[in-house]
C-alpha cells in the first residue's frame, strides 16, 4: 500500500508519515501544493492525505487539477470546519475528510476504509478458499489458523487478493510497498513472494512468465 | 401630543388634514356670508322698490294729512277753506287736477272719497289681491306725531312706530326683514317682508357646504395617504432589504434603479455602509478562520504525535524526539497565541496611560543592537541615520513595530545585503524609514502585505517560523497612534517600510490621556 502525505507543515507530515509507515503502508512526503500535485499524478497511490492550506496551490487546486486525471481516493485533512469549507472540499472531489487537530487512530481508520471502497469491497475481509485476509485488523488466517507475515508480505497479498485474478507486474508491486525514499532491488519483490508461497502453500501465488503474478487466476 | 406621533406618515396625514379643513372650512364660511349677503340684498332691494312707491303714493296726500290731524278732527266739512273767497271761483264742471295743492280735493273731509282713493292708492305694487290673500310683504306709514296713517298685514306688536333718524336702515325683526325710512312731510315707512324660507336655504346651503367638503375633505386625505405609501414604500423596501443583509448574508444590496432621488442617496449611502461592513465582515472571518488554522495546526502535531509515540512500546530516544516535537509545537502556539493577543489589544486602541514621552531614535538604536548578531549571522551590513525625535507613545509597542520591520529586512536580503534604518522629522511628523537590499515584493502582493496570516513567500512558510501576522501587528500599532505604515518597492531592488507618525497629535492623545 502506498500513499501520499501532503500537508506544509513538516512535524505533522513527519507524524503522519510515520505513523501510516507504522501501519505497514509505503509512504510519500509533500510540502506543498505544486510537489503534491506532481507525485498525485506520477504514481497510483492507494490513498492521498490532503492538506487544504498549503503555499503554491491550495488543497482545492490540487484536487481540481488531480481528478481531471486520477480517481485516487483523497482524504482531506483540513483546519476548517466551517461547512462550506467542506462541502467545497467534497463537491471538488474529496471522498473523505477529517478536521484538525484530529485523532490519530481515526485517520487510520478512514485511510482503510477508503481503500476498501476503493477496492469495491464493502467488506474489511478478503476470502479466498480458506485464506482470509482482513484488512482492519491487518491479519490473515489459513484454514482458522493465524499465518504471520511481514508488513512488507502483508502488503503485497493484499493488493494481490485486492486484484484477484488481474496480472499484477513486479514493477507495480515494487511501486506499491516502497516509497520514494527506498532504493532497494527490485528483486525484493521475489524475494517477498517467495516467503508467502513458503507460507500459504506454493500454489497461492501463480506466476505468469515475462508478466507478473496473480491470485485466484 | 404632536412628540408623541412617531409615525411620519400619520404625522404628514395629520398635518394635511389640517390644512385642508383650514382652506375648505375657510372658503365655506367665506361662499356662506357670500351667498347670504345676496340672498340679503335680494331682500333688501325688493323692501327698497317697495317703500319707493310707497313714498310716491304718499307724496301725492294733502299736507294737512300729516300735520298731526288725526283723521276724527280735521277742519269742519261742510266749512269752505278760509282763503276760499280769496282765490279763483271753483269751476263747478271742470275736474280738478287730482294732484293740484289747491284742488278741492285736499279740503276733502278726511273720510271723503278722495282721501279713500288716495288711501287705496297707499299700497304695496302688483296687481291688486283679493281679500284674504296673504302676502309675505306688509308695510306701515305713520305721521311725525306717531300716528298711523296706513298699515297692512302688519304683524302683531308692530303698530307702535319706531323712532328713525336720517338714513333708512335694514334689520332682522324676528323672522321678519324690515327696512325703516322717512318719508316726504317726516311722515315714517316701514317695509317689512317675511323672509320666509331663506333662513332655512341658508342652513341647507351650509349642510351642503359641509357635505361638499366633507367630500373633499376625504377625496384629499386618502390621496394623501396614497401620496404618502407611495413615497414611504421604498423606505419599507429599504428597511425590508436592509434588515435581511443584516439578518442573513451581507451580500445582498438595496436596488437603486427604482428608487426616487431623495431616497437613492440614502440607498447608495446605506449601500456604501453595507460594502464596508461586508468588507470588514470578511477580513474578521478570514482571520478567524487563519487563526484556527494555524492554532490547529500544531494542536495536531502534538496530538498525533502524542497517540503515535503511546501506540506502542518507544525507545528512550524516540520518547525523546516524540516530546521535543510537542515541545516545538507547544511553543509556537505560544508564541502565536501572544501575537494574536498583541494584535487584539492593538486593534482595541492602546490602553490608557501607556504614552510617555519617549526618544523614537533611542528606541530603534535599542532594538537595532538587540538585532545585531541575527545581522551578523545573515551577513548584513546594517546602518543607521538618526536625528533626536521626541514622540508621546507606547515605547514597548513602538519597539515592536522597529523590531518587526528590521528584522524583516534582515531576514528576507541577501547575504551580504544592506539595511538602512533612519529617524527624522518631515514638518511635524515622526518618520521611520526601514530600506532592505532584498529581493522587492510585487505590486499584487504589497497589497495585501499588512493582511494578517499573509505571506509574501508561500514556500517559506511555516517551516521557517514566521507567523505572518509581523507586519499587521507594526500597522495596528501604528494606527493605534495614529500615524500609517506603508511599503515601496521594487522588484529585484529592495523594499522600503515607512512608518509615519503625527507627533502633534500623539501629544494630544497624551494629554487626553492624563486627563483622564
Amino acid at each position: 500500500m502506498r500513499m501520499l502525505v501532503v500537508e506544509d507543515e513538516p512535524e505533522l507530515r513527519r507524524v503522519l508519515a510515520q505513523a501510516l509507515r507504522e501501519e505497514g503502508y509505503a509512504v510519500d512526503e509533500a510540502g506543498d501544493g505544486p510537489d503534491g500535485l506532481y507525485k498525485a499524478n506520477a504514481w497510483d497511490y492507494d490513498a492521498i492525505l490532503l492538506d487544504m492550506m498549503l503555499p503554491g496551490l491550495n488543497g482545492w487546486e490540487v484536487l481540481t487539477q488531480l481528478r481531471k486525471k486520477k480517481t485516487t481516493p483523497v482524504l482531506v485533512l483540513t483546519a476548517r470546519d466551517a461547512i462550506t469549507d467542506r462541502i467545497r472540499g467534497l463537491d471538488v472531489g474529496a471522498d473523505d475528510y477529517v478536521v484538525k487537530p484530529f485523532n490519530l487512530a481515526e485517520v487510520l481508520a478512514r485511510v482503510r476504509a477508503l481503500i476498501r471502497r476503493s477496492a469495491g469491497r464493502g467488506d474489511s475481509k478478503i476470502e479466498m478458499g480458506d485464506v482470509i485476509i482482513d484488512t482492519a485488523r491487518r491479519t490473515v488466517t489459513q484454514a482458522g489458523l493465524a499465518i504471520v507475515l511481514t508488513a512488507r508480505e502483508y502488503a503485497i497479498l493484499e493488493m494481490l487478493a485486492s486484484r484477484r485474478g488481474e496480472v499484477v507486474t513486479k514493477t507495480q508491486i515494487y511501486d506499491h510497498i516502497f516509497d520514494e525514499t527506498d532504493d532497494s532491488l527490485s528483486n525484493l519483490v521475489e524475494v517477498h513472494v517467495m516467503n508467502i508461497r513458503k507460507k500459504l502453500g506454493r500454489d497461492f501465488i501463480a506466476t505468469r512468465r515475462g508478466q507478473g503474478y496473480v491470485v485466484d487466476g | 401630543m404632536w412628540l408623541m406621533v412617531k409615525s411620519i406618515r400619520l404625522r404628514l396625514l395629520i398635518w394635511y388634514a389640517a390644512v385642508l379643513t383650514g382652506v375648505v372650512g375657510g372658503f365655506a364660511v367665506l361662499l356662506y356670508y357670500e351667498v347670504r349677503a345676496a340672498r340679503l340684498a335680494e331682500l333688501d332691494a325688493h323692501l327698497e322698490s317697495t317703500a319707493a312707491g310707497l313714498e310716491a303714493s304718499l307724496r301725492l296726500f294733502p299736507p294737512h294729512e300729516f300735520n298731526g290731524e288725526p283723521p276724527p278732527a280735521p277742519p269742519p266739512k261742510k266749512q269752505p277753506p278760509p282763503k276760499k273767497g280769496e282765490g279763483p271761483p271753483p269751476k263747478k264742471n271742470e275736474f280738478p287736477k287730482w294732484n293740484d295743492p289747491q284742488s278741492p280735493k285736499w279740503n276733502d273731509p278726511p273720510d271723503g272719497p278722495n282721501r279713500e282713493r288716495l288711501l287705496n292708492s297707499l299700497n304695496l305694487p302688483g296687481p291688486p289681491r283679493q281679500a284674504g290673500e296673504g302676502t309675505p310683504t306688509y308695510f306701515a306709514v305713520w305721521r311725525p306725531n306717531g300716528t298711523l296713517i296706513k298699515g297692512s298685514d302688519l304683524p302683531p306688536g308692530e303698530e307702535v312706530m319706531p323712532s328713525v333718524a336720517g338714513e333708512a336702515v335694514t334689520y332682522f325683526r324676528g323672522p321678519y326683514r324690515e327696512r325703516l325710512g322717512r318719508g316726504p312731510n317726516a311722515s315714517t315707512i316701514l317695509v317689512g317682508r317675511d323672509s320666509g324660507n331663506v333662513p332655512a336655504e341658508l342652513t341647507a346651503f351650509i349642510w351642503r357646504l359641509i357635505g361638499t367638503g366633507a367630500v373633499v375633505l376625504a377625496v384629499g386625505l386618502l390621496g394623501g395617504w396614497l401620496i404618502s405609501r407611495r413615497i414611504l414604500r421604498p423606505i419599507s423596501a429599504i428597511a425590508a432589504t436592509a434588515s435581511r443583509i443584516s439578518g442573513v448574508s451581507l451580500t445582498e444590496r438595496i436596488d437603486t434603479s427604482n428608487v426616487d432621488t431623495e431616497l437613492a442617496e440614502l440607498a447608495d449611502v446605506l449601500n456604501e455602509a453595507f460594502d464596508r461592513l461586508q468588507g470588514a465582515f470578511d477580513r474578521q472571518a478570514r482571520f478567524t478562520a487563519d487563526a484556527s488554522h494555524e492554532l490547529r495546526t500544531p494542536l495536531a502535531v502534538i496530538k498525533s504525535q502524542a497517540e503515535l509515540t503511546l501506540s506502542r512500546a518507544r525507545t528512550p530516544e524516540e520518547y525523546r524526539l516524540a516530546i521535543e516535537a510537542c515541545l516545538r509545537a507547544a511553543t509556537r502556539m505560544t508564541d502565536l497565541v501572544e501575537r494574536l493577543l498583541l494584535l487584539a489589544r492593538a486593534d482595541a486602541g492602546l490602553p490608557g496611560g501607556t504614552r510617555s514621552p519617549v526618544a523614537l531614535e533611542r528606541v530603534v538604536a535599542e532594538v537595532i543592537a538587540q538585532l545585531k548578531p541575527l545581522a551578523v549571522e545573515k551577513e548584513v551590513t546594517l546602518t543607521t541615520d538618526f536625528v533626536p525625535v521626541p514622540v508621546s507613545a507606547d515605547a514597548v509597542a513602538l519597539a515592536q513595530v522597529a523590531g518587526n520591520l528590521i528584522a524583516n529586512a534582515i531576514q528576507y536580503n541577501k547575504p551580504g545585503g544592506q539595511v538602512r534604518v533612519k529617524v527624522k522629522l518631515d514638518g511635524t511628523d515622526a518618520v521611520l524609514s526601514v530600506k532592505d537590499s532584498g529581493p522587492g515584493i510585487g505590486p499584487e502582493d504589497r497589497r495585501r502585505i499588512f493582511e494578517r496570516f499573509y505571506r509574501v513567500d508561500k514556500a517559506r512558510t511555516r517551516s521557517t517560523g514566521g507567523t505572518g501576522l509581523g507586519l499587521a501587528i507594526c500597522k495596528s500599532i501604528v494606527e493605534a497612534h495614529g500615524g500609517t505604515i506603508s511599503c515601496e518597492s521594487t522588484l529585484g531592488k529592495g523594499s522600503t517600510f515607512r512608518v509615519r507618525l503625527p507627533r502633534k497629535k500623539m501629544e494630544k492623545a497624551a494629554k487626553a490621556e492624563e486627563h483622564d
